[in-house]
């Protein structure tokens, strides 16, 4: 009864969480009563919200709040930081990409926040009923997001799209987790993992225990887009707005991680041997399928969207490694994809009033903004791996980590896919730098915040390119 | 005499609800539909939960769970309908096979 | 030595304060010039970038002076890691610098002989479009070199070589809108590419046979770990050599200093003549010990360097270009250096680097004073000028003086230290090195005064037009040449053997090990009566050579008609240096791009077609699924399922 006696009451264990919040509802306020036509109250609102959290998050004590509902531990904080940032460089690009369609409205802004709160809560939740929690608010939130222009087919259609695949991605995840209870008789992490380590019942003896976990996992992996549960990702790539595209690519992706890292290795360690083969095949498979697609588009964000499928399978690989030194190398990549990916997507944002969706119209962007080039290639080069870049020890971390875990086979793949990728990242630098445009175009002028968005973003490629231990000094503190 | 319900049969139930779901989300087209079959499912979860705590569990952990999917599921409809609408806006069809704009 | 084989944590109280503590200040300074020239360069700073980035060199000057008077009293070396720059697991790799009496010189050689040039791109450069990108490149360029030089393990210095390497590649095309000036950036970058595979792999191989890739630690395990003259180790020296003969210039991959001259003067002075073609004989010497222990390698590196030193001075004949001429004599004296370190005198390489790193500076900013007064960026055809003692005396001075002293005249810098490069070749026993070099030394003593001759003796032989802008250069150009024809003079002074030997006691602990591991070749009988006839004969040699070139160039002009009329196929041999960059041509470009077009053909033929069919396979495929499902959701929904029931099978069968 202890549990329902008093809860504990852990505000400051939430803190990052309830600060977006307070700056969402702030922003539907002003909106409500000031009429903030542009954005640039919510862009404020939201820029402080999300500093302020990511400050709050250095509050990290390791201590369960809430009736051990959520966990305040170092792995959260850090994660926290990887949502906080997505979204704050995503917030930046968003507002001149939406003044562009005259859309900057202020929803748009709460609702990217209470995404990231969704992905917040999901990274440090210690029960299925958080998680879930996490997840729904998560989704929910992306699946406006996905259909914001209402007047636009392709936005409606990836929001339904998402949306359909993404439920019954959740179906699935609640029905294995609905088995789990059953047989471990709780919800909550720290419980299960007690009950089993009181070896009662063990482990291959629950058939039901099994099944569920395989259900989770693929409800997880639809979120981390494995083969084959990725075929949403082109579509809704594509046809998503470009900075909710970033969103969905990073944020919401290191939330799926951020699960089967909870679940998977810290609350059954021991069921590695019941997923490791099946997993291993889907890590395979995400990695070809993801490159080999990716090399034969033409529209840039249907190719950037199997990129980032295959980046998943890269990452999923390091999941895959099982030790401390896979899940550390997980976790540094996911700081250097945030900044990559959101680099490249924000590129794609803000070249130009209307969006250039083929790899073509690319052409001759180095002329008419070079800044916008610069960086770009500077992402692209990070995504292919380039060594100085944040993608190269990104890499390094993660193959060294295969490879020590004994997954030879797996690392050579990747290395070989990784090989691959770079013909369709260079072929973009090619486009930019040695092809001219075939309709000249005027120099393009960028909005303040999207050029301070994609200086941030390659600055982190650069730092984490050159002193990676910055960030893995911190990442060494999680285990 | 009564038959008295054990796990298994709730268990059958809520598969064969499950199973439905995904028939429905696998072969039909009309886009309400398939938002039923996503309840169909999520529902076969709720009873799965109820059904495990009542016969396995100690505290109330499904049953708040349960209540949480409920909640949810209501959201998720409603964001859902929404959706349905501003398609039908553009299409003025909610037939999800005129929804294939893109493609390889 | 074994104080310093520790790690002293960086800024720690326990230790007392040493003046070479402040060494990180030393690459700091430049690159702060670097940031606010590369911000602000274009909008604010504008024609203050050059006074800018000078003063911040002068800044790193007095720096390492400071560090280079502490090494000097102390005797101690320095060690310091500032932070874990790449940390996995066990595998810790801190970054930080390490200071000892080797790295105190080039630290001396790289920020004077950089101040000076910097101070003397301001005038050279004034009113080229682009001062403030210049003058952004170059402290950029002396930042990486003094990661280079200062680097405590081999990755630092890799992270410098790359760094000077693209420094090298933006300024020599920074006339990037001439043809020539692109297409040389790229030849140096793709030559330099294949030493830098080279390097890597050598150095990987070290980290996985050694463990670690720390000066100290190598020079603290190498013995223990490496039998001498085992396989492993050699091929470890081998691979490393290659990438110094592709920063050096050495054969094979010499090929790119010549043309590398299509950049601004002082970048030539600079890079390609003073500090970056240097790092690969730094980087050798720094692991002297490795190279000990692997004599076969040590032959290798004498051998490349000898035939580099005759080699490159025999193209230098014929050269019709005032820089191309001083590009292949930088080459020719890079090969003395080189001859040095595999005869086992590492400091007599040094000591040549740093006499050499005056002289061919004073030399470049000469024929960039030449070229100023033409009004020319790229090169001047020394048959067209001529007589410019008249215009130019400070230049021509300045000329001479560097002039002689690379021609191995005493009390000239140059004598000394080649001299001493020489009398360590003949000591050790490698006659037919020392009779290369000697032979070389004629060669370098004949081309530097046929230069000599043909650009200030005589008439002028260029258009009226051109005579009549001809003018000295100013103070801000003229000044730099004056230091460093002082330095030319005066350089060598520092170790004058038997009776001055202060150069050589000052490396003596960097190379002690290695020398005692090298075996006591350096006792020859009578070794004094040698060295002075030795030293006599080799000024005998370089007096001839300036006198014939005298004879041919200014008393008989016909001369040398002559003797490519009696001797065509050596004439032509030489000017076409070789046709090595022909054989380059026809062997490597031409099979490039013979890979090129076949991967091409492959592109489109196979991986094209192959995608297409896969393609039209995944098409083919899907149209079944439309014919028998109805629309793509569905079809997701469907791979979804499959997914489940894949991963049920895979995890409770």
């Amino acid at each position: 009864m202890n549990n329902f006696a008093v809860p504990i009451l852990g505000i400051q264990g939430i803190m990052p969480e309830l600060l977006l919040s307070l700056a969402a509802v702030l922003i539907l306020l002003l909106e409500m009563t000031a009429g903030d036509r542009e954005g640039h109250g919510a862009l404020s609102l939201s820029v402080a919200g999300l500093i302020l959290a990511f400050i709050a998050t250095f509050g990290a004590d390791g201590k369960q709040v809430f009736s051990s509902l959520l966990v305040n531990d170092n792995l959260s904080a850090l994660l926290d930081r990887v949502f906080l940032m997505a979204a704050f460089l995503v917030t930046l690009v968003s507002r001149p990409y939406l003044a562009n369609y005259g859309l900057a409205k202020g929803e748009f802004f709460v609702l990217l926040l209470l995404a990231t709160v969704g992905m917040m809560v999901m990274g440090a939740a210690m029960d299925f009923i958080t998680m879930f929690l996490g997840l729904e608010m998560l989704s929910l939130s992306l699946y406006v997001l996905a259909g914001f222009f209402k007047k636009d087919v392709l936005s409606g259609e990836a929001a339904f799209k998402y949306f359909i695949l993404g439920a019954f991605a959740t179906g699935f995840l609640v029905f294995g987790m609905a088995f789990v209870f059953g047989a471990l008789g709780t919800t909550n992490f720290a419980a299960m993992a007690h009950t089993l380590s009181a070896g009662s019942p063990p482990f291959p003896s629950v058939p039901t225990l099994l099944f569920g976990l395989a259900l989770i996992l693929a409800g997880l992996g639809f979120k981390i887009s494995l083969v084959p549960f990725h075929t949403w990702v082109p579509d809704v790539y594509t046809g998503a707005p470009t900075p909710v595209t970033a969103l969905i690519a990073t944020g919401s992706k290191a939330a799926g991680f951020a699960a089967l890292v909870r679940i998977f290795m810290i609350t059954f360690p021991g069921s590695f041997q019941f997923w490791g083969a099946a997993f291993w095949w889907l890590a395979l498979l995400t990695m070809i399928v993801g490159n080999l697609f990716a090399l034969v588009q033409v529209e840039i964000k249907r190719m950037f969207a199997y990129s980032s499928v295959a980046n998943g399978g890269y990452l999923a690989m390091a999941f895959l490694s099982h030790s401390d030194v896979g899940i550390k190398a997980l976790l540094f990549y996911l700081f250097a994809y945030t900044f990559m990916t959101v680099g490249v997507f924000g590129v794609v944002s803000l070249a130009g009033r209307r969006e250039r969706l083929l790899i073509s119209e690319y052409a001759g962007l180095s002329r008419e903004n070079p800044f916008l080039a610069a960086v770009m290639s500077l992402f692209l080069l990070s995504l292919a791996g380039m060594p100085g870049t944040a993608g190269f020890f990104g890499k390094f971390y993660l193959f060294a980590g295969a490879v020590r875990s004994g997954y030879l086979g797996l690392a050579l793949v990747g290395i070989l896919t990784t090989i691959l990728s770079f013909y369709y990242y260079l072929r973009v630098i090619v486009y930019m730098y040695m092809r001219e445009s075939e309709m000249p175009r005027e120099a393009l002028e960028l909005a303040g915040s999207g050029r301070t968005a994609l200086v941030l973003a390659a600055a982190g490629v650069l730092i984490l390119g050159c002193f990676p231990n910055l960030i893995w000094i911190s990442i060494e503190q999680v285990f | 005499m009564m038959l008295q319900p054990t796990l298994s049969h709730y268990l059958v139930v809520s598969s064969c609800l499950f199973v439905l779901g995904l028939f429905i989300l696998v072969t039909r087209r009309h886009a309400v539909r398939l938002l039923m079959g996503i309840e169909l499912i999520l529902n076969a979860a709720n009873i799965n939960l109820v059904a495990f705590n009542h016969y396995t569990a100690t505290g109330l952990d499904g049953h708040v769970f349960a209540i949480f999917v409920m909640i949810l599921a209501a959201c998720e409809a409603a964001v859902a309908l929404a959706i349905i609408l501003a398609i039908y806006q553009q299409y003025a069809n909610i037939d999800i096979d005129r929804m294939n704009s893109m493609r390889e | 030595m074994e104080n310093g084989q520790g790690i002293i944590t960086a800024f720690s109280t326990a230790e007392p304060f040493r003046w070479v503590g402040l060494v990180w200040l030393v690459p700091l300074f430049p690159a702060a010039a670097t940031l606010l020239n590369g911000l602000l360069g274009r909008k604010v700073i504008r024609y203050r970038t050059g006074q800018l980035a000078t003063v911040a060199m002068l800044g790193a000057l007095i720096v390492s002076l400071l560090c280079i008077w502490d090494i000097a009293r102390t005797g101690q070396p320095y060690n310091v890691d500032y932070f874990i720059w790449i940390g996995v697991g066990d595998f810790q790799l801190p970054f930080g610098f390490y200071v000892d009496q080797l790295t105190a010189v080039m630290l001396f050689v790289v920020s004077f002989v950089g101040t000076v040039i910097f101070l003397y791109a301001i005038g050279y450069m004034h009113g080229h479009p682009g001062y403030w990108r210049f003058f952004t490149y170059m402290p950029l360029f002396a930042v990486m070199m003094f990661l280079l030089v200062l680097g405590n393990s081999l990755p630092v210095l890799f992270v410098g070589w790359e760094g000077v390497g693209l420094c090298s590649y933006l300024l020599i095309g920074y006339f990037f809108d001439r043809d020539y000036a692109a297409q040389a950036g790229r030849k140096a970058f793709i030559v330099n590419r294949i030493g830098d595979f080279g390097f890597l792999l050598g150095m990987l191989l070290l980290y996985w046979t050694l463990g670690s890739v720390r000066f100290t630690d190598i020079v603290e395990h190498a013995p223990d770990i490496y039998p001498a003259g085992s396989v492993m180790i050699t091929v470890i020296t081998l691979l490393l050599f290659l990438g110094a003969t592709g920063k050096s210039a050495q054969i094979p991959l010499f090929v790119w200093l010549p043309d590398a001259m299509a950049g601004p003067t002082p970048v030539s002075a600079l890079i390609h003549a003073a500090t970056m073609v240097t790092a690969g004989v730094y980087m050798i010497a720094r692991l002297n010990l490795l190279y000990s222990l692997a004599p076969i390698s040590l032959l290798v590196v004498g051998t490349v360097g000898a035939l580099t030193a005759l080699m490159a001075a025999t193209i230098a004949f014929t050269q019709r270009e005032a820089k191309r001429i001083l590009a292949y004599s930088t080459i020719s004296q890079l090969g003395y250096m080189f001859l040095a370190l595999g005869v086992g005198a590492f400091d007599a390489g040094i000591f040549h680097l740093m006499t050499h790193a005056f002289f061919k500076a004073c030399l470049f900013l000469s024929a960039g004073s030449v070229l100023h007064a033409f009004h020319e960026d790229r090169d001047v055809d020394i048959f067209q000028a001529g007589g410019l003692r008249r215009y130019m005396p400070m230049t021509r001075l300045a000329f001479l003086v560097s002039a002689v002293a690379i021609a191995g005249i005493p009390p000239f810098a140059g004598f000394f230290s080649k001299d001493e490069i020489l009398f360590e070749a003949f000591a050790g026993g490698y006659i037919l090195f020392w009779g290369i070099g000697l032979t070389a030394a004629f060669c370098t003593a004949f081309y530097m005064f046929r230069l000599y001759s043909l650009l200030f003796s005589g008439e002028f032989r260029g258009t009226e037009h051109q005579r009549r802008h001809l003018h000295e250069c100013p103070f801000i150009m003229w000044f730099p040449l004056v230091i460093l024809a002082l330095l030319s003079l005066v350089g060598g002074w520092v170790n004058i053997p038997g009776l001055f030997p202060k150069f050589h006691a000052f490396l003596r602990p960097v190379f002690a090990e290695a020398h005692e591991l090298a075996g006591p070749h350096r006792e020859l009988a009578g070794a004094r009566i040698w060295e002075i006839s030795l030293a006599l004969l080799s000024v005998l040699v370089a007096l001839t050579g300036i006198f014939a070139a005298r004879l041919c160039y200014v008393q008989l002009p016909k001369l040398p008609h002559w003797f490519a009329e009696t001797f065509p196929s050596l004439f032509i041999a030489s000017l076409h240096k070789y046709w090595i960059d022909e054989a380059y041509q026809a062997t490597v470009v031409k099979g490039f791009y013979s890979a090129c077009r076949l991967a091409q053909w492959c592109d489109n033929r196979i991986i094209v077609a192959g995608l297409n069919a896969f393609a039209a396979l995944i098409r083919h495929l899907s149209e079944i699924g439309t014919q028998l499902q109805t629309g793509y959701v569905r079809h997701y929904a469907l791979a979804i399922v499959i997914g489940v029931v894949f991963l049920l099978i895979g995890m409770l069968l």
